[in-house]
């Protein structure tokens, strides 16, 4: 069916209309600061005089070994926490799928609490948890299991493991209600066709299940990814600014510091969210090309 | 498979699935008893209900005008709401049943702006 052109223009203009307002948004809140930062990169401030410097603090930031250690702070996260969360929500989402039919919606709940709740309250109960004569040595202390009380908030590799656990108890049950949704939308006569062969529950598991959730898990391991690249709350306020001695320091907090705590360059802040927003980009886009190709 | 070996399959199964209940659950229901502490009991990690609410939350309402805090949080809430989903679905019903070139490639464009760090934009 061919339309007429006059009528094909107002059908045209009605669309435009109709994302008119979120494309202001867009524009103010998202596209004006993304230009605005292209100016702030090539400066340098000083107080309240910025002078320019071109590629200067992308040479600085090559020189900067904490920038560097923050961001090694934040590949090991993403290599530990992701797998270890996408692991656990799997788990739990096939075992509520298959084996549980009563409670199945008030677990789904309670797994799901975690990451609707405030950010700093959780911070700020975890920090009062962890502390070196706080409830968790304590148990721990009294059942035997330790010796000496762990430096959770204190030591620096028990400081970047109470990171990993509190980003792993926040967003398990987050993502767990997505594959539940995805192994829900798998065909029971997939599975039955299965049981008539003889496949065993494992092999189900490992040669159906799994390979019908790609999608899901793909979506979840790359906002998980982009997630920990921006990672920024749980440094900044449960270990304490990135402590102890920068080593909970993530890209994210780094730049917050550089632009609002530290010295206020704008300019080097922003040169340091453009690498950060780089990186994301090419996790992402890896990901997408391993996990997607089936497709 | 035995009888016996699925039950204590389907046993071992509410372990974990339990465990992990206790695990998101304790932190929420530690708040709940943080609320009838005081300081230092919160701090040494009591797990039983004090005495203390009723000063807990005497002390609150009056260091801090809680009312007003929770008004301004409501306040923010209902905005964001109302105004995001006026915004976004009108934009998603202009997206997907007035399709054009130049709208999906503008479509393409608000996708990759998702992975932009939010801190990345607070900087002035």
């Amino acid at each position: 069916m061919k339309r007429s052109g006059s009528f094909y223009r107002y059908l045209n203009r009605v669309g435009w209309l109709y994302i008119v307002p979120a494309m202001a948004f867009f524009c103010a809140f998202l596209l004006y600061p993304i230009m605005s930062s292209l100016y702030l990169v090539t400066r340098k401030w000083k107080g309240f005089n910025n002078t320019f410097v071109g590629f200067g603090n992308f040479i600085r930031m090559a020189h900067d070994s904490i920038f560097w250690q923050a961001l090694s702070h934040n590949f090991l996260f993403m290599a530990v926490q992701i797998p270890l969360m996408i692991f656990l929500a799997l788990a739990l989402a096939v075992i509520l799928n298959q084996g549980i039919r009563n409670y199945r919606s008030t677990l789904r709940l309670i797994y799901f609490l975690p990451c609707v709740t405030s950010l700093v309250a959780y911070s700020v109960l975890f920090r009062i948890l962890l502390q070196t004569n706080g409830l968790l040595n304590n148990l721990l202390l009294d059942a035997g299991v330790l010796a000496k009380p762990i430096g959770w908030l204190n030591d620096p590799f028990w400081a970047r493991v109470t990171v990993i656990l509190a980003l792993t108890w926040r967003w398990t049950g987050y993502n767990m209600v997505f594959f539940l949704v995805g192994l829900q939308s798998i065909e029971a006569d997939i599975f039955e066709a299965a049981e008539v062969d003889g496949a065993t529950a494992w092999r189900k598991l490992f040669s159906i299940t799994v390979p019908l959730l790609v999608p899901v898990i793909l979506f979840s391991a790359v906002t998980s990814t982009s997630g920990t690249m921006q990672l920024f709350d749980e440094p900044n306020i449960l270990t304490w600014e990135g402590g102890p001695a920068n080593a909970t320091m993530t890209a994210a907090l780094y730049t917050y510091r550089q632009a609002f705590v530290l010295n206020s360059d704008f300019g080097y802040a922003s040169a340091l969210s453009y690498v950060i927003v780089l990186i994301a980009g090419v996790f992402t886009f890896i990901q997408i090309k391993l996990l997607g190709r089936r497709d | 498979m035995s009888v016996v070996s699925r039950s204590l399959g389907r046993f071992i199964l509410w372990i974990l699935l339990i465990a992990s209940a206790v695990v998101s659950l304790f932190p929420f229901f530690w708040m709940i008893i943080g609320t009838t502490l005081n300081t230092n009991d919160v701090v040494r990690g009591i797990v039983v209900p004090g005495r203390e609410l009723g000063l807990n939350i005497a002390k609150a309402t009056k260091n801090y005008n809680l009312l007003l805090f929770f008004f301004n949080s409501a306040k923010i809430a209902l905005l964001t709401v109302i105004l995001g989903v006026a915004v976004n679905a009108f934009a998603a019903f202009g997206f997907e049943k007035y399709r054009s070139k130049a709208r999906e490639r503008i479509f393409a464009i608000l996708l990759l702006a998702l992975i932009i760090p939010q801190i990345a934009l607070v900087i002035p």
